[in-house]
């Protein structure tokens, strides 16, 4: 029963989950806002699983895909996880949209250069363990990516050398970006 | 909740009390805010699940970055279990439940990594003495987590003292290594930091003695 809903609350169902279809809209609004409240963390899937039904969910910038599962449908989680990809896939940005929503690669160098002076001997370990914990892609960076990454960062830094100087090293780098 | 500590590829966990999202415990490694995850998000899926008529509540769970977060209910408190993002939550979830025991081969560590290892704990007693192991212990699992992201799920805090709860693979044994250095050399910079350069200087010494 698969489902998308957007940000601006507008929901799509299939004709089998038609009857979900103000649940889809209540638990999309939830989890928005619950995302809202957390912030600096993006969360890309959710999975609900009770012993009756369960919900998965791929979040997007714009939105989420979803489907609703029970269990005599006898479908596994790779498969739908599969199934997901391929709707998601088919996005409604073209390519070029797509190339012009990316940010220059090069503002990471940057960013590891002013982490440098904070962190010193740390810093290239701190960089790419930050870089991996937030799945950066460096052909497909985002200034949603950047953001995050100077998040993680200052976290970091914070934990190194002191909350002031992390502190101090967000600001360097949101000015960076702005 | 001992079996978390020594169970492989979790990285960190957190219990929240089910009725007000109060933090009862929080343990490991994990750089993220495990307790805000599974205090938001269980309340979340409950509501979630009370709307659909889900039944029983087997798990949440979320993926962002490198790891995922499987919240479980147990008792009267969610447990928030993070792990990498490659990891079945289902398995968690029966490993856990007892129905599922995963035979774990015998702990084999290089000379080398496990050197670093007992470095590392003798580092945290000499400088956390008999009153202050604790803040040791939770510098060390917070440079575990900024400084050992590839070797954290393979490590963990038990008893008070650092183990490797399953067989680093091969290839990674440099990139370990220096993860672990790197966590040496952070450790003793808060001893400086914290103790002064001759203090700190002089605990190391003792290390050193004791690491011949």
């Amino acid at each position: 029963m698969p489902f998308a809903a957007s940000i601006s609350g507008e929901t799509f169902v299939a004709d089998a989950a038609v009857v979900y279809q103000e649940q889809i809209a209540q638990m999309a609004m939830v989890i928005f806002e619950t995302m809202n409240a957390l912030g600096e963390v993006k969360i890309e899937k959710i999975e609900i699983k009770g012993d009756k039904k369960g919900i998965v969910m791929k979040l997007e910038e714009d939105g989420m895909l979803g489907t609703i599962i029970e269990p005599a449908e006898g479908i596994t989680r790779p498969e739908i996880w599969k199934l997901l990809q391929e709707i998601s896939a088919k996005s409604v940005m073209t390519p070029a949209e797509r190339r012009a929503a990316l940010v220059d690669p090069g503002v990471l160098e940057k960013i590891k250069g002013i982490l440098g002076e904070y962190v010193g001997d740390f810093t290239e370990r701190i960089f790419q363990n930050q870089l991996k914990n937030q799945n950066i892609k460096i052909d497909e960076l985002h200034a949603e990516d950047v953001r995050r990454v100077i998040l993680a960062l200052s976290k970091a830094t914070s934990m190194i050398v002191g909350r002031s100087k992390g502190r101090e090293l967000s600001k360097r780098l949101t000015e960076l970006v702005k | 909740m001992d079996v978390l500590d020594n169970m492989a590829g979790v990285i960190g966990y957190v219990a929240v009390r089910a009725d007000d999202g109060k933090i009862e415990e929080v343990k490991g490694s994990s750089a993220n805010a495990l307790s805000d995850l599974t205090a938001y998000f269980s309340s979340a899926g409950e509501a979630i699940r009370n709307n659909f008529g889900m039944g029983a509540l087997d798990y949440i769970s979320l993926v962002y970055g490198n790891n995922r977060l499987v919240i479980i209910p147990y008792k009267d408190k969610y447990l928030g279990i993070e792990t990498e993002r490659e990891h079945d939550p289902q398995i968690l979830v029966k490993q856990l439940s007892g129905l599922v025991f995963i035979k774990k081969p015998a702990v084999e560590v290089p000379r080398a990594l496990d050197s670093k290892m007992r470095q590392i704990n003798l580092l945290i007693k000499e400088f956390g003495g008999t009153s202050d192991s604790n803040h040791w212990i939770e510098l060390l699992n917070q440079s575990l987590g900024v400084l050992g992201r590839d070797i954290a799920p393979f490590m963990g805090v038990v008893e008070g003292s650092l183990v490797f709860k399953e067989n680093p693979p091969p290839e990674n044994e440099d990139d370990f290594s220096q993860a672990l250095r790197s966590v040496v050399d952070f450790l003793v910079k808060k001893a400086v930091e914290e103790m002064g350069s001759s203090h700190a200087r002089a605990r190391v010494q003792t290390v050193i003695e004791r690491m011949r």
